[in-house]
């Protein structure tokens, strides 16, 4: 019966919050190779003298996972005289991962610029897809950060210069030459919603028009979660909205909202609404397209050239083990085979079944040491091969 | 040419990685499925962390298989360094002072032992003496299908707590298709036949002031009134039909998941598994109480091999006493369920995030003060099987409770009476 009583007393002292009146006044970070430590007490948001609170030091600890700089975060209180001094030990991860992007090109990228938890990419394409008659060249790179130093601030550089080329129909021996700078800033105003206001400037040469220059402001509003371990059912959305200026002025906008389940085990289902719109005399550069890489396969990408698109995807999921078991928890999850169909409505004045634009599609998500690469086949109109690395 | 390079290239750096570590010692254990990565990942830390030793983690099968193997192990003087034993299979193997006395280790640091749960440190303290390190503890709790509970109109939030609310609330959980079948049972209290033998049944003796031995281990006590009682409700939940009867533990734990029943006895160390895995809400909760609010402690240990040398067996140790730290000990509760063994672990602030995170380990560790260790002796295994044969007959109408629990306790007094003797 003591014993009982003993741990009871335990037990109380646990779930009453001994350190609901005190304070901290100090931090200790452990672990910390290359990121600096103030970006790591930003990212806590500490201030000397913070009340101890487990819902703040929890929302701390899923920003610091989020970050994408640590791979765990292990945090403990030491008493000292009445007040805590905070201990946070982390893990970190590989900063440094490699860039496999039709778009973008084959590069590097680094998280933890000069331990500053900044995100730089350097990427260089030069793709002769004979088969697809395509000629893809150009470089880019960026500086970007969705919590600058740790704090909520957000910015985003970025400089590319591109070039494609086609020489086969409707776009026999087109091509274009980009320069595009962009510079944002933005704020995250809790843990999972935040906005980033855009300016870009493009010079753009192509082989049938005279050079334009664009100049555009744009707004990314975003709630991506930042714990989703554990949890069976998890959203996501963001919202884009971009406003040419100067010589050419035209609106365009997408809203992309996306819902994860799992059904059992580790087999899920993913649900994304994807939907453009194009209004004014957007330049070919700036428009939202369907097709290649990006939202409806299987289809070539400048095919379609409407005012309003939508989209509704699911992924189907079935995480498997090394040895191709059944997956029993995420980090088992190797090889997760993925069944995508997607349905496109294009237009929405007189839309008839002609309007409706299916495509199919499989793909398989290979965890690697690298991250995750995901080769994808689809058939639409035809056949398209896609990959990306994450 | 450039993939024999390559090989050779990649040879090279795994024989160095050995060279550089002073010492390599083998570590058998019976962690698999979910719980292997939390592990793996806990054992490459310590190597990366620790170059001078070199530990391989190598799974043995489940608790009762890395007894056999150990024995042969023994026997073909092919021992591992390091095991993970559970806690009731310490005593065959301290017996013949196969396992190293970690007294020594302990008493260089002093405030270790005092920081290990009293009632874990005591599952591996055998004579006085401490032959492991508890690792990955656990106790026997409800788990319940919210859903259900919701869908019958029961609150979610709020599992029985006496054998008779389960009863009650097993009976509106029950639902029968038109035809009269039953589609959904309210309660299965499946018990273990093969590894862990009779370790869902202990709890229900307890619960109903009975006990399995005497307290010297040489009498066993299932055919006093309070274990047949436990029996004989045990079996009417069969009877009234609120229990599926046909069914083995593992088809029980499938149709659970399923949501084809709404509740039964698990292990804590499932409910990670069980939050990863199950398609609806799981609620954890103490087991229901009756005469006693009891649980079973169950669960391994680490312990060092005796027949290692000295050097070894100090990096063995400096491999549990890392294993089973404050923060080692918390990462692994939280990717697996099973407890932490750490007094400092369970009054950190890191158990408080990890509850937000995960609230249905919570109760757990609420539960350390009802736990109860199993009974342990060098035959246990046997035994088991005899008492767990015994609840079977009676679950297949073989023989009445009273009967089954005679013949049992005849059988196991006899063993008892034979190891006295030797």
């Amino acid at each position: 019966m003591k014993k009982i009583i003993s741990y009871l007393a335990l037990i109380l002292l646990l779930s009453i919050s001994v350190f609901a009146v005190n304070s901290i006044v100090a931090v200790q970070i452990r672990g910390n190779t290359s990121t600096k430590k103030f970006v790591i007490l930003n990212l806590i948001g500490y201030t000397k003298g913070m009340k101890v609170n487990i819902d703040k030091l929890a929302m701390a600890q899923n920003i610091l996972m989020s970050s994408g700089l640590f791979s765990n975060v292990y945090m403990n209180l030491k008493a000292t005289n009445d007040n805590y001094v905070l201990i946070v030990s982390v893990e970190e991860k590989n900063h440094i991962s490699p860039i496999f992007d039709l778009e973008k090109g084959i590069g590097i990228r680094e998280n933890d610029l000069f331990g500053l938890g900044i995100e730089s990419e350097v990427s260089l394409r030069c793709f002769n897809l004979s088969p697809f008659k395509i000629f893809l060249g150009g470089y880019s790179f960026s500086l970007s950060s969705q919590r600058t130093f740790g704090t909520p601030f957000s910015f985003k550089v970025a400089f590319s210069d591109l070039k494609k080329m086609w020489w086969s129909d409707p776009w026999s021996e087109f091509y274009y030459d980009l320069t595009r700078t962009t510079a944002g800033i933005g704020y995250m105003l809790n843990g999972d919603l935040g906005f980033i206001v855009s300016y870009t400037h493009e010079d753009v040469s192509t082989s049938t028009t005279a050079q334009l220059s664009v100049n555009a402001i744009s707004l990314n509003i975003h709630d991506y979660p930042v714990q989703t371990e554990g949890k069976r059912t998890y959203t996501w959305w963001n919202l884009y909205l971009e406003r040419g200026f100067d010589n050419i002025k035209y609106t365009v906008g997408a809203v992309n909202a996306n819902l994860y389940h799992r059904i059992i085990g580790q087999i899920y289902y993913r649900l994304g609404v994807y939907g453009a719109l194009n209004l004014g005399d957007a330049p070919f550069t700036r428009k939202l397209y369907f097709g290649d890489t990006y939202n409806l396969k299987g289809y070539d990408s400048k095919e379609f050239d409407s005012h309003f698109m939508l989209l509704l995807e699911t992924r189907i999921g079935v995480p498997l083990t090394s040895s191709f078991g059944i997956s029993k928890s995420p980090e088992l999850s190797v090889y997760t085979p993925e069944l995508i169909p997607q349905l496109a409505l294009i237009g929405y004045k007189n839309i008839t079944l002609e309007s409706f634009k299916p495509s199919i599609g499989l793909g398989v998500k290979i965890n690697t040491p690298f991250g995750i690469f995901e080769p994808e086949v689809f058939y639409g109109k035809e056949l398209g091969f896609y990959f990306e690395m994450k | 040419m450039k993939r024999s390079c390559f090989v050779i290239f990649v040879t090279l750096l795994f024989v160095a990685t050995f060279m550089f570590a002073n010492v390599r010692l083998v570590f058998w254990h019976s962690m698999a499925d979910y719980q292997k990565p939390a592990l793996d990942k806990l054992v490459s830390e310590f190597n990366s962390t620790h170059p001078d030793i070199h530990v391989v983690a190598i799974y043995e099968g489940n608790y009762d298989q890395t007894v056999t193997k150990l024995k042969a192990a023994f026997l073909s003087k092919n021992t591992p360094d390091i095991v993970q034993l559970n806690i009731e299979h310490l005593r065959i193997f301290t017996a013949n002072r196969q396992l190293l006395d970690l007294s020594r280790f302990i008493s260089e640091t002093p405030s270790l032992k005092s920081d290990f749960v009293d009632s874990f440190w005591k599952t591996v303290v055998i004579n006085g003496k401490p032959y492991a390190l508890p690792f990955n503890i656990s106790c026997l709790m409800l788990f319940y299908n919210k859903d259900l509970f919701e869908k019958a109109g029961l609150d979610p939030n709020k599992p029985p707590r006496t054998w008779k609310e389960m009863e009650e609330m097993a009976k509106k959980l029950t639902v029968h298709a038109p035809n009269g079948r039953t589609i959904q049972y309210g309660l299965f209290w499946g018990v273990s036949g093969e590894d862990t033998a009779f370790y869902q049944f202990e709890p229900l003796i307890w619960q109903n002031g009975g006990k399995i031995f005497n307290s010297s281990m040489t009498k066993c006590l299932v055919d006093q009134p309070q274990a047949v009682g436990a029996l004989k409700r045990w079996k009417s939940w069969f009877d009234k039909g609120i229990s599926p009867a046909n069914m083995t533990l593992q088809e029980g734990i499938q149709a659970f998941m399923m949501g084809k029943i709404a509740m039964g006895p698990m292990t804590s160390g499932g409910i990670r598994y069980a939050l990863d895995n199950l398609p609806w809400d799981l609620g954890v909760a103490m087991l229901p109480s009756h005469k006693a609010t009891v649980t079973t402690l169950g669960g391994g240990s680490l312990a060092i091999l005796s027949n290692i040398s000295p050097e070894k067996q100090e990096a063995a140790w400096e491999f549990i006493k890392w294993m089973t730290n404050t923060k080692n000990t918390l990462y692994w509760y939280e990717n697996t369920g099973y407890l932490p063994v750490r007094k400092s672990a369970l009054n950190s602030l890191q158990i408080r995030l990890i509850w937000k995170k995960f609230p249905q380990l919570k109760p757990a560790v609420e539960a350390i003060p009802y736990a109860r260790p199993r009974p342990v002796n060098v035959d246990i295994i046997e035994i088991r099987h005899i008492l767990f044969n015994a609840i079977e007959e009676v679950r297949h109408r073989v023989k009445t409770p009273e009967k089954a629990f005679k013949d049992a306790a005849k059988k196991v007094d006899k063993i008892l009476e034979l190891e006295g003797s030797k």
